[in-house]
């Protein structure tokens, strides 16, 4: 750490030397496949360049689609936030609402429930509706969950000291509970973030006509000349959840700075 | 229980009108079998502009003590009048600052920030509360750091801050649960200079003050009311006649330890009872 | 010994909650406020019949489903622990490394890996299974190599003092002190498991609970698709209570309050 400018030029070059590391290997690989006699090298591991090119050939069809699953993933995640943090609000104020739901809050974080999209796709009859109500759903729980562990995360003296200045519920919660309840927020949002991008696409496997999850069927529906294409719709997915959980970081950033893992500057 | 308030016949303080009135409290915890007497008929008083310690072992109640006497928790038994109040009175009037062991500092806040917060809650205009601010941070020599966050602070200064935070609605009563009880040796006794020295820029001020340390509460106090454990009860109330203003230098005064010592023979005659 | 209003409450309100959900449910008073139809949002009393009427068919699915995600999620965390123990051989800036490209690979969205792996495997089994595996093992890599990394400098210390070999070192410290956080990765990939498995035959589906989904809905059997995702769900559940028995009676002196 004593010279933080060399070892971040030393860093940088090992990201760089790994990247250029795994695509001589790719290359290497699909190489060796392309040489065997297997009909569907191209779709199993093709080129890195050959889906660059693929990328670019489609750019419309494919920047349509990210934007569909983005767009819906982006409103839904909000949607699922905000209600979130009002229904953990309005638990944590008494005993018994918080017993009586929260059970079924952490259960659902154990329940797979990815597996109401094509459920909810019958009820709604409507892509757009379902993809909405996932990403939301799917945000819901885990933003409900962390924030009620949140909101009760400050400690029993900082609480008293609210008290002694005869601080009521609703100073409290303003001034103590929501801003110690920021990180707490912020690790449901983490979390939450990639699943809703896959919830959205998810309702694409199902029937749906746009958005990324609808290019990585047409491998299955038309064919191995389409795999390339899977390849894309992978890696602008991959780019999309990273985008993601980079903006939250970068809110996290922004909103609640003091944490410890985010603290610069040392102490005296 | 043996009525042994011993009064020293020093100086003017048993004159003065009496800010609380600690009369026969007693404080229970659970009930059933669980039941825990944590105090016991505690009577004591502290006059007003005047420095009390509360002193004991850990367990003795002391800190429940002191949170009886701010209205945080309801007294079992007994009475306590704080100015012809009852202590929830007092909470509900904001009339006393209190300074807790740890700090607690807001993370999200700075220093300055953090001592305003007591006049945020209350609403003091915001010209007024700059000011008074301001004020506190350079009474507890903390100008320089006002836009620090706590974290960058050391545990010291962390304490400065919450007694600047304490004074900052300008309370004539302030109570402090063991302020420097985390703090290492050296940092405490420049502590307690410091807090004779800022408590003399606020004369009428009364505190009321926790601790474990003898010479700590030898040092401040005008009176000490020494405590047993299990369950809390008053051993003795000692005035303490050293002359003020104190400094380091009183801590070699003949009267410090003879006073000292008899507090301290008081503890261990209790122990090997 | 007396029940204290907490426990009472603790049991009572979630019961109280799930009686009322059901019997408005029921009732269709779901239905008529959000103007739902009972095809798409079969009743209750209907889903639970169905868990008799398709018994042998859900029973099925449940076993086509259960096989790969059980293969996958042992298999993955097997995987997982195995590499992290690779890394701890390593010397630790390379193994700091790997346990990073571990993150990385964890980031990877179940969406964008089994579609791939369609691609290269035509069993319906492996195909489950080895994405299942691929989803679980990073976390487990990741979780394992931090747990083992983390212990104390002090202690560490101390068993160099007694002159300790790095195997003992391995056995009696960085084992015993990453328990906890393998068992965060255990339960966290249960969810997972499932997660891909059903993914798996939504994309590619010939078999399994997630065909069985939407095989009942295309021919009209809404409530054999509710029975199915009630099943899914309770999997689910079960699978974690279970890796919480097994933690709270067979490492107790593990148990740490932040459970995911």
């Amino acid at each position: 750490m004593t010279e933080p400018g060399y070892n971040r030029t030393r860093e940088a070059l090992i990201t760089a030397a790994i990247v250029v590391g795994v695509l001589a290997l790719w290359y290497l690989a699909a190489g060796i496949l392309a040489a065997g006699d297997d009909p569907l090298a191209n779709s199993k591991l093709p080129y890195p360049h050959v889906i660059v090119e693929r990328f670019f050939d489609d750019f419309s069809e494919v920047t349509s689609a990210a934007w569909t699953s983005l767009s819906t993933a982006l409103i839904g995640f909000a949607i699922g936030t905000a209600v979130g943090i009002v229904l953990s609000v309005i638990m944590v104020q008494a005993a018994w609402i918080e017993s009586a739901v929260m059970p079924y809050l952490l259960a659902a974080q154990m329940v797979p429930m990815i597996a109401l999209v094509p459920i909810s796709q019958t009820v709604f009859k409507n892509d757009t509706a379902t993809r909405l109500f996932i990403a939301a759903f799917i945000t819901f729980f885990s933003v409900t969950v962390a924030v009620v562990r949140g909101l009760k995360a400050a400690p029993p003296p900082a609480r008293e000291l609210m008290r002694s200045y005869n601080a009521g519920r609703l100073r409290t919660l303003r001034y103590l509970d929501l801003p110690a309840a920021m990180p707490m927020l912020f690790s449901g949002l983490r979390v939450a973030a990639p699943l809703s991008l896959v919830g959205s696409v998810l309702v694409d496997l199902m029937g749906g006509s746009q958005g990324l999850g609808y290019l990585m069927l047409a491998a299955q529906t038309f064919g191995p000349a389409q795999a390339t294409l899977v390849w894309v719709a992978m890696f602008v997915l991959l780019a999309l959840g990273f985008l993601l959980a980079q903006a939250v970081v970068m809110a996290e950033k922004v909103l609640a700075p003091w944490q410890p893992a985010m603290r610069q500057g040392g102490g005296h | 229980m043996k009525e042994a308030t011993v009064q020293h016949d020093h100086g003017a303080i048993a004159t003065r009108s009496a800010t609380v009135v600690a009369t026969g409290v007693g404080k229970v915890f659970g009930s059933g079998a669980n039941k825990v007497q944590a105090l016991d008929d505690v009577s004591f008083e502290v006059p007003q502009g005047s420095f009390v310690s509360i002193l004991g072992p850990s367990g003795c109640g002391k800190s429940t003590l002191l949170r009886l006497i701010a209205g945080l928790q309801p007294i079992s038994s007994g009475e306590i009048q704080v100015n012809d109040h009852t202590p929830d009175e007092m909470r509900k009037a904001r009339e006393f600052g209190i300074v807790f062991q740890q700090p607690i500092l807001f993370d999200w806040r700075t220093v300055e920030q953090n001592v305003a917060l007591p006049l945020q809650l209350i609403g003091t205009p915001k010209e007024e509360r700059k000011r008074r601010v301001s004020e506190n941070i350079e009474l507890v020599g903390l100008s320089d750091f006002r836009k620090h966050r706590p974290w960058q602070l050391s545990g010291g200064m962390q304490q400065r801050v919450a007694i600047a935070r304490a004074l900052a609605f300008g309370p004539r009563f302030l109570m402090m649960d063991e302020p420097f009880g985390a703090l290492d040796m050296m940092t405490r006794e420049r502590m307690q200079t410091e807090l004779l020295r800022i408590w003399a820029s606020r004369p009428g001020t009364t505190i009321v003050f926790i601790t474990h340390s003898i010479s700590e509460a030898v040092l401040l106090s005008d009176r000490i009311v020494v405590m047993s454990a299990r369950p809390g009860r008053v051993m003795r109330v000692i005035d303490v006649d050293i002359e003020r203003p104190r400094t380091d230098e009183a801590r070699k005064d003949e009267r410090f330890l003879e006073i000292e010592a008899e507090i301290r023979d008081l503890i261990f005659s209790q122990e090997h009872a | 010994m007396p029940v204290s209003v907490k426990q009472l409450r603790a049991v009572l309100a979630p019961l109280v909650v799930f009686v009322v959900f059901i019997w408005l449910w029921q009732t269709k008073v779901f239905h008529n406020l959000f103007g739902l139809e009972t095809f798409a949002v079969p009743l209750p009393d209907r889903i639970w019949r169905s868990f008799g009427d398709d018994s042998s068919r859900l029973r099925e699915a449940f076993g086509e489903t259960f096989l790969p995600a059980t293969i996958g999620y042992v298999g993955g965390n097997l995987l997982g622990f195995a590499l992290a123990l690779c890394l701890m051989a390593l010397p630790p800036a390379l193994g700091r490394r790997g346990s990073a490209l571990g993150a990385a690979v964890a980031a990877l969205p179940i969406m964008a890996v089994a579609p791939i792996v369609a691609l290269w495997i035509e069993s319906e089994l492996w195909f489950k299974s080895v994405t299942v595996m691929i989803i679980v093992f990073p976390s487990m890599l990741v979780y394992a190599y931090r747990g083992m990394t983390s212990v104390d400098p002090t202690a560490l210390e101390l068993m160099y003092s007694y002159r300790s070999s790095q195997w003992q070192v391995l056995r009696e410290l960085r084992l015993p002190h990453s328990v906890p956080q393998i068992f965060t990765a255990l339960k966290y990939t249960t969810v997972l498991t499932l997660v891909a498995a059903v993914i798996c035959e939504i994309l590619r589906a010939h078999n399994g609970l997630g065909f069985e989904i939407h095989d009942a809905l295309v021919s009209f059997g809404t409530a054999r698709a509710w029975a199915a995702v009630v099943l899914l769900g309770l999997t689910g559940i079960v699978m974690y209570v279970l890796l919480l028995l097994v933690e709270r009676f067979g490492f107790p002196w593990a148990l740490r309050q932040d459970t995911p």
